[in-house]
């Protein structure tokens, strides 16, 4: 009898010992995803099923999204984390990662991507997620750039609407059979300038073959004679048509933030016949604005011993930040979100795909930005480099050093080495490091 | 004996009293303000570290922004330059428009709404509106310019008409000054402008002499405020410009902000910070020191 | 009121002036109002179209549920009500001790209370948000009632501006009948100064209904947000909804139109004194 009862005393307590960890299991962990991306009504809810597909898929995680306006994200996962509070997720620019590394604000990732195949995604947009060898985040999209011309104008100026320019030379050569000049000599019509109208200014010195960062010594070289070039090349503009009348043609041609979304905007009417746009043009802009458009679009030209099929390259990433609660599983949910499914950027077209298995969808679905989804998968793509210099204000200084140039306040070496020792103090500091 | 004894203590009660009443304040920095603002000055002598220990390093922020950094003195040049312009037109365009506010016009109430309107407006919206409003091509400043006979001029566009472009925005935030004064001019009181007009005086002399002094103290303190806010200027420059074109906007508040947002360099913002301090603690004295004697109370 | 006897070019030079500079004043919230009735793509025509070609009605319906606009709404009402009443109690108080009261240190306080005016937000921020985070405010409206209740430097200042004008012969006089401080300032000298409370009120209530930075850094969860935060849900990365943005910009700015018109009566009726002033 006394065996029997100690028996029974010990089957139930070997039952109650099995069922306690169910119960732990049960409890749901609760991510909290900050993604600006959420903000994007229209395709949000493609994203919304996915997310609800994950939470099926693993029962002890949901995923509660906040939206946060992407002027305000930075500062709010600064904050933050800093404050010992961090999201598990956070939506952020590539630009953001060497400096916040360099503070301790994010989880280093490589213990969680060791099994990743990377081979799918376009190698510009993985090195903007690596610093100092490590990954640090997982790109969410890229944005590359490329040349719109106006075929209209090209068939009025006697030149092959299907034959953009391919190099510098011709791009020079058709700009001035486009440009119109009064006999006052004001501009009318604006063949070509390389400031309009996505100009974050490393873009041509890209496709020029410039280059920023040296590894290997460690140092900025912004003022390399292939990026002194480049700015002559922008100076020889200003020069050939008049300093004064491109001046106030540039401050009256409305191009630029609130440009776009004019109708009536100089690089819609053609008045600007050949302009630099990001690779969200075609969607976001031409088809809202101006559908009847008639255009096409070519790589960046670039001059001998420049780079083919070139532009800088900037990514939009997911981090996690330090101090996240769960890191595990917020992980979990990025391979899900963004590796394994990518879950409206590619299919709205909003984004050019960063992942091969995606290209061939993309391409037939929206042919017209084609040419910058190959841009970004090319190997001459020019990803901004990965140092926290360059997160200088005016894009790494390059805008005001350009715009010294071209108000003729500077020459282009002395702009351009003035910054060089201002990208190289900042570095400096963290090289003592 | 006595006599001071009883005076000791009423100073007492006075200091009692002057101390209970100001307790909420005294309490609120102690929790809220010390910490905060003591760590401020910490960082400004360090090399910070946000998520640990921070490297202390003396005065090297304070010399590389006086020493090393050009942006620090054109931030400086820009917010001062700002100030020197806008703050006087800001008072007398404040005050003047108060004054007509306060006539016994019709329609008044709807005049005050209106000119308070712009500052109920998000700030948003309005940064929105000025660009466009300050379009060279299309804007209305430029269109009313070439109206008159002017050139259109190029606005935020280049680095001469940037800083007016911005003093002309601010120009139009100044609901608050005008509400301000329109409250002040409410304790001016009547039967001294029916004793100055028995003794003849015109509308002018009634400005000066009745209506001034007893709006001085509100006046000092429209100054005051609208220096502290312009030392501190920077929301539209960030909206709107940027700190462009070639560092023409970048007011002194906006420059700091970059140091500490943009380039995570939290220790050199707040050595900014402290010197912003100190410089707008001595102006808002010798502002005080200067006008002691201009403003009246009655006591 | 210096508003007798205005001889007829006055007049008329007074309203012309009011009615050009009025003019500018009243631009934007005018722009606000025809863009938040414009289709998208006139919103930035070239020339500006000054009145809408189609009036789109349906951008106001579009813009209230497109966000949680009564959720926002209701809290924006409780965050800036509690704010006001913290904020009007806390700094007369203070303001009293800085002007009604004699005692040795109140101008070297008046300066310190000031000079913390001279550090702008950002500057404290993160210590800040250690702090509350410490205290467990976080993701709640705590962080930004609760100092309320402890005096906002500008209206000190304000308050202790308008307190001043009061002579101290009627507190003097108040202390010989028997008062105490805290009577003479709620019976006397708070009902003196009704204007400047209500531009207490007023700026205040503004003031939080437009905060937007406090709420992005303290609050979390979407149930809380205020209408400030709201506004800026209509700007998405690419694309921007702005004639919507327009439409809710001008929703949100009514409530404040209708009180400040309302209040200007406090601004309108002159205080007469009685016995020391006149």
């Amino acid at each position: 009898m006394k065996y029997v009862g100690i028996v029974i005393c010990l089957i139930t307590l070997l039952l109650s010992i099995v069922k306690i960890p169910e119960v732990i299991a049960k409890e749901p962990i609760t991510l909290e995803y900050w993604s600006y991306q959420a903000l994007d009504k229209a395709n949000w809810p493609i994203a919304e099923k996915m997310i609800a597909e994950f939470e099926k898929k693993n029962p002890d995680i949901k995923v509660k999204v906040i939206p946060v306006d992407w002027g305000e994200i930075v500062n709010k996962t600064l904050v933050a984390t800093t404050g010992g509070n961090p999201p598990d997720l956070a939506d952020m620019w590539s630009m953001q990662i060497p400096g916040w590394v360099e503070q301790g604000l994010l989880t280093n990732l490589d213990p969680y991507v060791k099994n990743i195949d990377w081979k799918q995604f376009a190698p510009a947009a993985l090195s903007l997620t690596k610093y100092k060898g490590s990954q640090w985040a997982i790109p969410m999209g890229c944005d590359s750039y490329a040349l719109i011309y106006n075929k209209d104008r090209f068939k009025e100026s006697g030149l092959n609407p299907d034959k953009g320019p391919r190099t510098i030379e011709e791009l020079d050569r058709f700009a001035e059979k486009l440009y119109k000049i009064d006999d006052k000599g004001n501009i009318v019509r604006c063949g070509f300038a390389p400031w309009f109208a996505e100009d974050w200014g490393w873009n041509w010195i890209a496709a020029f073959g410039g280059e920023i960062w040296d590894e290997k010594t460690q140092k900025i070289v912004v003022n390399h004679p292939r990026n002194i070039a480049t700015l002559e090349w922008y100076d020889s503009y200003m020069k050939k048509y008049g300093r004064e009348k491109m001046l106030e043609y540039m401050t009256t041609a409305a191009a630029g933030y609130g440009g776009r979304a004019i109708s009536d905007s100089p690089i819609y009417t053609g008045e600007i016949a050949m302009f630099v746009a990001g690779d969200w043009y075609p969607k976001f802009f031409i088809e809202l604005y101006r559908p009847d458009l008639n255009y096409g679009v070519v790589p960046l030209p670039y001059p001998p011993g420049g780079r083919k099929n070139s532009s800088e390259i900037l990514a939009s990433v997911t981090v996690i930040p330090k101090g996240a609660k769960h890191p595990d599983e917020a992980f979990k949910f990025l391979k899900f979100f963004w590796i394994d499914n990518r879950p409206f950027t590619v299919t709205a077209g909003t984004d050019i795909p960063i992942s091969n298995k995606w290209m061939p969808y993309f391409k037939k679905m929206f042919p017209k930005v084609g040419t910058w989804a190959n841009v970004l998968f090319s190997p001459n793509a020019f990803p901004l480099p990965m140092i926290p210099a360059m997160s200088l204000p005016n894009w790494g200084g390059i805008i005001t050093a350009r715009d010294y140039v071209l108000h003729g306040k500077k020459t282009p070496k002395q702009a351009l080495d003035d910054l060089t020792i201002e990208l190289q103090r900042e570095m400096d500091k963290y090289i003592k490091k | 004996m006595t006599g001071s004894n009883s005076i000791k203590r009423l100073e007492l009660k006075e200091l009692l009293n002057g101390l209970l009443f100001a307790s909420p304040w005294i309490i609120g920095f102690c929790v809220f303000g010390l910490y905060p603002i003591g760590t401020a000055f910490y960082y400004s002598f360090c090399n910070v570290n946000l998520m640990g220990p921070s490297e202390w390093i003396g005065l090297s922020n304070y010399k590389e922004m006086f020493f090393v950094d050009e942006k620090f003195w054109i931030s400086l040049y820009n917010t001062i330059y700002y100030i020197i312009i806008a703050l006087p037109l800001q008072t007398i365009l404040a005050l003047g428009i108060a004054l007509l506010l306060n006539t016994s016009i019709k329609y008044r109430s709807t005049f005050r709404t209106i000119f308070f309107l712009p500052s109920i407006v998000p700030q948003v919206a309005s940064a929105i509106m000025w660009i466009w409003i300050l379009n060279p091509r299309y804007g209305l400043v430029n269109t009313i310019l070439r109206f008159f006979g002017f050139e259109g001029l190029p606005w935020l566009s280049s680095p001469e008409w940037a800083k007016p472009a911005l003093i002309l925005m601010g120009l139009w935030g100044i609901g608050y000054p005008i509400v301000i004064y329109l409250a002040g001019l409410q304790d001016v009181p009547i039967q001294l402008y029916e004793a100055a007009e028995l003794d003849g005086a015109s509308s002018f002399d009634k400005f000066r002499f009745v209506t001034l002094p007893f709006l001085s103290p509100v006046i000092l303190f429209n100054v005051i405020m609208g220096l502290i806010g312009a030392f501190q200027y920077f929301t539209q420059a960030y909206l709107m410009t940027g700190g462009g074109p070639m560092n023409s906007t970048l007011f002194y508040a906006l420059y700091l902000y970059q140091n500490a947002f943009e380039m995570l360099k939290m220790g050199y913002a707040s050595g900014m910070a402290v010197i912003l301090l100190f410089i707008t603690l001595i102006s808002t004295l010798l502002v005080f020191r200067s006008s002691a004697r201009l403003v009246y109370y009655q006591e | 009121m210096s508003n007798r006897g205005y001889n007829y070019p006055t007049l008329v030079l007074i309203y012309l002036s009011l009615i050009v500079l009025g003019f500018f004043f009243f631009l934007p919230f005018y722009w606000v109002i025809i863009s938040s009735l414009k289709d998208y793509r006139e919103l930035f025509k070239i020339p500006p179209t000054w009145f809408p070609s189609r009036i789109m009605w349906i951008n106001y319906p579009r813009a209230l549920t497109y966000i949680p606009f009564l959720m926002y709404l209701k809290n924006t009402i409780y965050y800036c009500g509690f704010s006001i009443i913290g904020t009007l109690l806390s700094s007369s108080l203070v303001a009293y001790s800085l002007s009604r009261v004699r005692w040795r240190g109140r101008e070297i306080l008046f300066i310190f209370i000031i000079s913390t005016m001279m550090i702008p937000f950002f500057v404290t921020m993160i210590p800040l948000f250690i702090l509350f985070r410490h205290f467990g405010w976080i993701n709640s409206y705590k962080p930004l009632i609760v100092p309320a209740f402890f005096g906002n430097p500008f209206y000190i200042f304000l308050l202790r501006q308008f307190f001043r004008t009061i002579p101290m012969d009627l507190s003097d006089s108040a202390k010989v009948d028997g008062a105490n401080e805290f009577l003479i300032y709620s019976r006397i000298v708070l009902p003196l100064t009704k204007p400047a409370l209500t531009v207490v009120v007023l700026f205040e209530f503004l003031g939080r209904w437009n905060d937007f930075t406090g709420p992005l850094i303290y609050l979390r969860d979407r149930e809380l947000f205020p209408i400030a935060l709201g506004l800026r849900e209509f700007l998405s990365l690419y694309q921007a909804q702005w004639s919507l943005l327009m439409a809710a910009s001008a929703v949100v700015t009514v409530p404040i139109v209708i009180l400040f018109f309302f209040t200007q009566k406090t601004f309108i009726e002159g205080i007469t004194f009685t016995g020391l002033k006149g």
